[in-house]
């Protein structure tokens, strides 16, 4: 019968790896100590068989070879070489952990289940000053006049202890009052009474340039009837309005 | 100095420092205290052993220069967690090591591709002739087929057992490794002609014992 040569060498493999694995991988050192011949007959026998079955290990036995042997006073050219490689080198290790560590050091920080409750404060409070802003650009663009407001004039004849009762939807209003020329004051105050003269709101007014007090109502009164007191710096009232808001139409 | 004296290149005398040396440079370099200066004796120390390891397995100059600084930035990143429970040139040698591999199983070819052999030196393998069926241990099924594997088997274990130690080494590495004589040679710490007497006679002896068996013994 002819036979292939692969046959003796398949049969060998088919061998070899039915055969029980001698040991557990040698470490470094032990392939180091192998290769100076530090080990026992035994030994030496055991980690020849580990060889023959493991490639990896064999790799490391060469490369402990290469380490083992005894290192040679190095000469100028070698000595040049190792200085350039290592100017190469020098510049690629990382800063030493403990100048990083100085530069860090300080309060630990917290843990994560302490810093989450502390997030959402932060967030919750960024909220809340952002949503204040934004209330008080809103009551600011309230408070503004605003274009085509009905502009009421209170003028003297209008005014007196009984005089005539002013006229005027609800809704926005700007009323302009007039005080008596001959006793111009550096401040007035209105008040605003509802028919059970209860004080509903207080305003402190100065005179402008047409020496005219102006008032904004933004939200205007509700229908009703209300008197304006007109008053100087002391709380002496000087003139009195009657003020009647009717229902818009 | 008198004139036309020269300096000879500056040689730095920590390069042969001592085991005990080494050791101090290690402390230091945990411990933080001129860690550059103390990592620089280390290197030194151990260049030569890199470069002897590298230079028969990486051919390019670039790639081995590449590879040391490879080795050595990661020497600098674990020194800190050495603890000494091994050596210190056995934990060098292990980095090392799996840097090259790394390196090695990234190539065209693996680890198959190093070291790399003229084309001329390759043995020149038989064609197999065209329609011839590769058999395979699963496809003898038939009993009589299993029983002259079995033989077979039995009688290279026995052949094998016969030979000396160092020859079935030298044997199973050559054929069950694929190493050269050169490589077997290095792993076993001896020269590569004993390895080649050691063939030579293995192959003599198995011959002897399984030409009749296998027809023809070859590795």
């Amino acid at each position: 019968m002819a036979e292939r040569p692969s046959d003796f060498r398949g049969t060998l493999l088919e061998l070899i790896d039915a055969s029980p694995e001698p040991m557990d991988h040698p470490s470094p050192d032990q392939w180091i100590a192998y290769q100076r011949g530090d080990l026992s007959a035994d030994d030496e026998a055991r980690f020849q068989e580990h060889l023959v079955r493991c490639r990896d290990c064999f790799d490391l036995a060469a490369a402990a070879a290469d380490f083992a042997q005894p290192d040679e006073k190095p000469g100028a050219a070698q000595e040049l070489e190792t200085a350039a490689l290592w100017r190469l080198l020098r510049p690629q290790l990382d800063p030493p952990p403990q100048n990083v560590r100085k530069i860090t050091d300080g309060p630990k920080r917290p843990s994560r289940g302490f810093r989450l409750p502390t997030r959402l404060a932060a967030t919750f409070f960024v909220a809340l000053v952002g949503m204040t802003a934004w209330n008080l650009q809103q009551w600011s663009a309230r408070k503004a006049p605003r274009p085509n407001v009905p502009i009421f004039d209170v003028v003297a004849n209008q005014r007196g202890p009984a005089g005539q009762e002013l006229t005027m939807p609800a809704g926005p209003q700007i009323l302009v009052l007039h005080p008596d020329p001959s006793e111009q004051l550096p401040v007035y105050h209105l008040t605003i009474r509802d028919a059970t003269s209860r004080e509903l709101f207080s305003y402190k007014l100065r005179l402008n340039r047409d020496l005219a007090l102006t008032l904004y109502l933004p939200a205007g009164l509700p229908p009703g009837r209300y008197r304006l007191e007109l008053a100087d710096g002391a709380g002496k009232v000087l003139e009195t309005d009657l003020l009647r808001v009717t229902a818009p139409e | 100095m008198s004139l036309g004296e020269r300096t000879p290149p500056a040689v730095d005398d920590r390069s042969r420092g001592g085991p005990e040396d080494v050791l101090r440079a290690v402390r230091d370099f945990q411990q933080g205290a001129d860690r550059e200066q103390s990592f620089e004796l280390l290197f030194r120390r151990f260049r030569p052993r890199v470069e002897r390891f590298l230079a028969p397995r990486v051919f390019s100059p670039e790639e081995r220069l590449d590879l040391t600084q490879a080795i050595f930035l990661r020497i600098y990143k674990g020194l800190e967690g050495y603890r000494g429970e091994g050596s210190l040139e056995g934990w060098v040698l292990h980095i090392a090591f799996n840097v090259y591999r790394d390196w090695r199983d990234r190539q065209p070819g693996g680890r198959n591709a190093v070291p790399e052999i003229s084309i001329e030196d390759l043995p020149v393998a038989p064609e197999p002739a065209p329609g011839a069926q590769v058999p395979s241990p699963s496809a003898a099924a038939s009993p009589l087929d299993r029983i002259v594997r079995e033989e077979r088997l039995e009688a290279l274990r026995q052949a094998i057992s016969e030979l000396a130690p160092k020859q079935r080494l030298c044997v199973e590495l050559h054929v069950y490794q694929e190493r050269t004589m050169q490589e077997i040679a290095a792993a076993l710490r001896i020269s590569p002609e004993t390895v080649k007497a050691h063939l030579f006679q293995a192959r003599q002896r198995l011959w002897d014992k399984l030409h009749t068996t296998f027809g023809t013994v070859e590795f």
